[in-house]
C-alpha cells in the first residue's frame, strides 16, 4: 500500500481512525477524567493524586474546607473539556485561596465554581458533571525554565502500543496557564528517537524561540525521554484506546506523571513537528506489537529523524581510563584516571591536589585498602567525566609511585557503563577479525 | 468594543449587500411560464416601492390566483399515470390537487438540501456552524419575516448576546437561570428592535407573524451558550458561519427557478443521496485545513 504524504486532517483522524479504533465505552471513560485517574491507578501508572470528589450539591455543604492542603490544589470538571472550568489554587487558608495569577477566591465563590462545575457549565453538552480536587503540580525545575505561568506537559500520540509524534507544550501568558494550542499555547514539535525537539509553532505561525525567553526552540534535550515514552505507551494499552493521545506532566516531586488520556488528540502536532501524522499511522496500521518495550522500540527507529541521525542515545560506555577534567578555582587540569569499581572513593594524589590548589578538608576518612589500613585526608573535588559534572568528596593520598595520578570509586561513576577490557586488548581482538 | 462596533457595521453593510442581492435576483428574467414571470414583475416593483406592498410569505399556503399559477406550471410536465419513473412528481402534483399548499410541499422538499449544504460547509470547506438546527431554522425563520426585518431582530440578538456575556460572565449562579437571565436580555431587545422599526416605519411589524420571531429568540439561547463557552473569535467565527449559512439557505429557498423546479421534478431530492454518501467519505482535507497545515505541507513538498 503506497504511504499518503499528504497531512492528516479531521476527516480522516475521525473516520480512520477515531471510528476505527477507539471503540465508544472506551472513549466515554477517558473523558471522564475521575475514571481515567482509577483506571491508571489501578494500572500502576503514576498519576496526580485525587483528594476529594464532589457528586452533589450535599457534599460541597458538609465539605470540610479546612482540610484542603495549605499548598494548594486543584478543582476540575470531570468532564470538561478544551480546559475549561479548571481552577487551580498555590495556596490556601482556611477559608480563602490564591490562584496563580494571586487573585483571592473566598470559599463561597470556590463553591459557587464547584456548584457550576455539577451543574454542567464545563461539560462538554452541558450534561451534569462532577466535580473534584486534585493535588497541584509543582513543575520540575527544568519545565519551569521554559515558562513563568501554567503547566507544561508533553502531549504523545500512541497508536497500538507504537509513539507516533511528540509535542511539548508550553502555556504562556496569553493562555492564561493553559496548554492548549489553540487557546495560544507554543507547541514544539520532539523527536521521537532522541527526546530533542525540533521545531515550533505559536499560533499557528513558526517561531524560533520561545516566546518571553531566550531559550531556542530547537534542540531542547528532554530528560528521561525513555520513561516519558514508556508511560506514554502504557497509558494508551491501559485506556483500551487504540489511537490515544497521553498528557505527561512533570511533577518537582514525584516525577513524569500521567494527568490524562484524550480520545480525540489534536491535530496540531502536526504542525509543531511538520510531519503528517497519516503518514505515520499508515506505515503502522498493520503492525503487530508484542511489548512495550517492542513499541518504542519500533517508533523510535521508524520516525528518527534524518538531521539527528548521528545523535548517540545510548548509554556511553566508558574504558578503564578516561581523561577527567579538575576544576577548581583558579584553573582546569586535565589527567588521565583510572576507573576502579573495586574501589569507594575518589582519589587523587597529593601533589596533584596542591598544584589545583584544593584546601584539605578538616574530615579525615578511615580506609581499609588493600595495603592495609589508613586514615586518610579528604578535599571536595569537582571534575567532569564524560560530559557529566560530578562534585564528590576524594580521599588524598601519595601516588607518586603509581601509573595514574586518579582513581575514580564507584560512588562517583552512578549512570556509567564501564567496559572491564582494556582498549589494546579490544584492538588484539579487531586483528584476528581481519586474519580470517 | 471596538472589536463589537465594527462588528456591528460588517453586520450590517452584509445585510445590505443581501438585500440588493435579493432584489436583483427577484428581477432576473428566469425561465419560469409567463404567468409566473408576469407576478413576478409585480412582484418585484412592489418591492422597490419597499412597504407600500406586503410582500408574499412563503410559509403560509398561497392565495388563489397563485394556486392557478402552480397548476398551470404543471402543464409543462403532466403526469396522469403513476409509474415508476414518475411515481414521486405524480404523488406531489396529487397532493396539491387535493389542496396540499404547495409551498408546503416546497419547504418540506428543499429542507434536506439545507441540511446537506450545512454538511458541506463542515467536512468540504471546514468552517464550523452551530450544529445543524440552527442554520436551516434561521434560513426558514428568514422566509416568514422577510430579511430586513430578520436582520433587525438577529442585530437585536446579537447585540443582546454580547451584552449578556458581558454581564453573565461575572454573575455565578447555575447554568439554566443564567441562561433564563440571558433569554429575558434577548426578548428586551428584540421587543425595543419591533418598536424602534415600527415608530420609524422600517418594516410593517403588524404582518410579521409571532412563531418566526419566538423562533430566532429562541435560537438566541445557542448563541448565548456560545458566547458563554468560547472566547470572541471563535464565538464570531462560529455565528458569523451559521448566519452567512442562513441567509444562503434563504437565497435558496426563495428564488423561484428552485422552487419551481422542485415542484416539477421532485426526485431530484434522490441526488441528495449519492452526495451525502460522497460528502460522507471524503477524507482529504477540508479546504480550510490546507491553510492550517500550511507549515507540513511544505516540509512535506521539499
Amino acid at each position: 500500500m503506497p504511504i499518503s504524504k499528504s497531512v492528516l486532517g479531521m476527516n480522516a483522524r475521525n473516520f480512520n481512525y477515531i471510528q476505527k479504533y477507539n471503540r465508544r465505552e472506551y472513549i466515554k471513560l477517558v473523558d471522564n477524567k475521575i475514571r481515567t485517574k482509577r483506571l491508571l491507578l489501578k494500572n500502576k501508572i503514576p498519576t496526580p493524586k485525587l483528594l476529594k470528589v464532589f457528586r452533589d450539591r450535599n457534599q460541597i455543604r458538609n465539605f470540610d474546607w479546612q482540610s484542603l492542603p495549605k499548598e494548594g490544589f486543584v478543582i476540575k470538571p470531570a468532564r470538561g473539556y478544551g480546559g475549561e472550568g479548571i481552577l487551580p489554587f498555590i495556596s490556601w487558608h482556611k477559608d480563602f485561596g490564591k490562584t496563580p495569577l494571586e487573585e483571592e477566591i473566598s470559599q463561597i465563590e470556590l463553591e459557587s465554581h464547584i456548584f457550576d462545575i455539577l451543574d454542567g457549565s464545563y461539560s462538554i453538552q452541558n450534561l451534569p458533571d462532577i466535580a473534584y480536587a486534585e493535588e497541584l503540580i509543582i513543575t520540575d525545575p527544568f519545565y519551569r525554565k521554559l515558562t513563568k505561568v501554567g503547566l507544561p506537559d508533553i502531549r504523545i500520540i500512541v497508536f497500538h502500543k507504537i509513539p507516533i509524534m511528540a509535542m511539548l507544550r508550553i502555556p504562556t501568558r496569553e493562555t492564561g496557564g493553559k496548554a492548549n494550542l489553540h487557546m495560544g499555547a507554543v507547541g514544539i514539535g520532539i523527536e521521537i528517537r532522541t527526546g530533542i525537539t525540533t521545531s515550533a509553532i505559536f499560533k499557528n505561525n513558526p517561531i524560533k524561540f520561545i516566546p518571553h525567553t531566550k531559550i531556542k526552540v530547537k534542540g531542547i534535550k528532554i530528560p528521561s525521554w525513555n520513561s516519558i515514552l514508556k508511560l506514554a505507551v502504557e497509558a494508551q494499552i491501559a485506556s483500551g484506546l487504540g489511537y490515544a493521545g497521553a498528557d505527561i506532566v512533570f511533577n518537582a516531586k514525584n516525577g513524569p506523571q500521567v494527568l490524562e488520556i484524550n480520545a480525540r488528540p489534536g491535530l496540531a502536532i502536526q504542525n509543531a513537528n511538520r510531519t503528517s501524522l497519516r503518514s505515520r499511522l499508515e506505515r503502522v496500521e498493520n503492525v503487530p506489537v508484542t511489548s512495550v518495550e517492542r513499541g518504542i522500540e519500533i517508533g523510535k527507529s521508524l520516525f528518527a529523524e534524518h538531521k539527528l541521525e548521528h545523535l548517540d542515545t545510548g548509554q556511553k560506555v566508558l574504558s578503564i581510563l578516561e581523561e577527567v577534567t579538575l576544576t577548581s578555582n583558579s584553573f582546569n587540569e586535565n589527567v588521565k584516571a583510572k576507573l576502579d569499581t573495586g574501589a569507594y572513593r575518589t582519589s587523587i594524589d597529593k601533589r596533584l591536589a596542591e598544584k589545583l590548589g584544593i584546601t584539605p578538608l578538616s574530615k579525615k576518612i578511615h580506609i581499609s585498602a588493600a595495603s592495609g589500613q589508613q586514615e586518610r585526608p579528604t578535599v571536595r573535588l569537582n571534575f567532569r567525566l564524560s560530559g557529566k559534572n560530578i562534585s564528590t568528596i576524594a580521599t588524598v593520598a601519595d601516588r607518586s609511585h603509581l601509573t595514574y595520578p586518579m582513581i575514580i570509586g564507584r560512588k562517583d561513576l552512578k549512570g556509567f557503563l564501564i567496559n572491564p577490557v582494556p582498549d589494546e586488548e579490544i584492538e588484539e581482538i579487531d586483528d584476528l577479525d581481519n586474519l580470517e | 468594543m471596538k472589536v463589537f462596533i465594527f462588528l456591528l457595521i460588517t453586520f450590517n453593510t452584509f445585510f445590505l449587500v443581501t438585500k440588493t442581492a435579493h432584489a436583483q435576483l427577484r428581477n432576473q428574467p428566469t425561465s419560469v411560464p409567463v404567468t409566473i414571470q408576469e407576478s413576478l414583475t409585480e412582484e418585484a416593483s412592489g418591492e422597490a416601492e419597499k412597504i407600500a406592498v406586503p410582500q408574499e410569505d412563503l410559509t403560509k399556503p398561497e392565495e388563489i390566483r397563485q394556486k392557478e399559477e402552480i397548476l398551470s406550471l404543471f402543464e409543462k410536465r403532466l403526469v396522469e399515470q403513476p409509474k415508476p419513473i414518475n411515481i414521486i412528481a405524480f404523488t406531489v402534483q396529487k397532493a396539491v390537487h387535493s389542496g396540499v399548499p404547495a409551498n408546503t410541499i416546497i419547504l418540506i422538499l428543499l429542507l434536506p438540501f439545507l441540511a446537506t449544504g450545512v454538511a458541506f460547509f463542515r467536512y468540504i470547506i471546514g468552517l464550523p456552524s452551530l450544529e445543524m438546527l440552527v442554520p436551516v431554522a434561521l434560513a426558514v425563520s428568514l422566509i416568514a419575516t422577510g430579511l430586513t426585518a430578520g436582520f433587525i431582530i438577529l442585530t437585536a440578538i446579537m447585540l443582546a448576546s454580547f451584552v449578556a456575556r458581558f454581564i453573565l460572565k461575572k454573575v455565578h449562579i447555575l447554568q439554566i437561570p443564567k441562561k433564563a437571565l440571558s433569554l429575558l436580555v434577548v426578548s428586551v431587545f428584540v421587543f425595543l428592535a419591533l418598536m424602534g422599526s415600527a415608530i420609524e416605519n422600517l418594516i410593517i411589524v403588524k404582518q410579521l407573524s409571532i412563531f418566526p420571531i419566538l423562533l430566532f429568540i429562541l435560537l438566541s439561547d445557542k448563541i448565548v451558550s456560545l458566547q458563554l463557552k468560547k472566547n470572541v473569535s471563535e464565538t464570531i467565527l462560529i455565528t458569523g458561519v451559521t448566519i452567512v449559512l442562513g441567509v444562503l439557505g434563504f437565497f435558496f429557498l426563495s428564488l423561484p427557478s428552485i422552487r419551481n423546479f422542485i415542484l416539477l421534478y421532485p426526485e431530484t431530492i434522490l441526488v441528495l443521496i449519492p452526495v451525502n454518501l460522497l460528502i460522507g467519505r471524503y477524507l482529504g482535507l477540508r479546504a480550510t485545513e490546507f491553510f492550517r497545515f500550511r507549515l507540513v505541507r511544505q516540509n512535506a513538498d521539499q
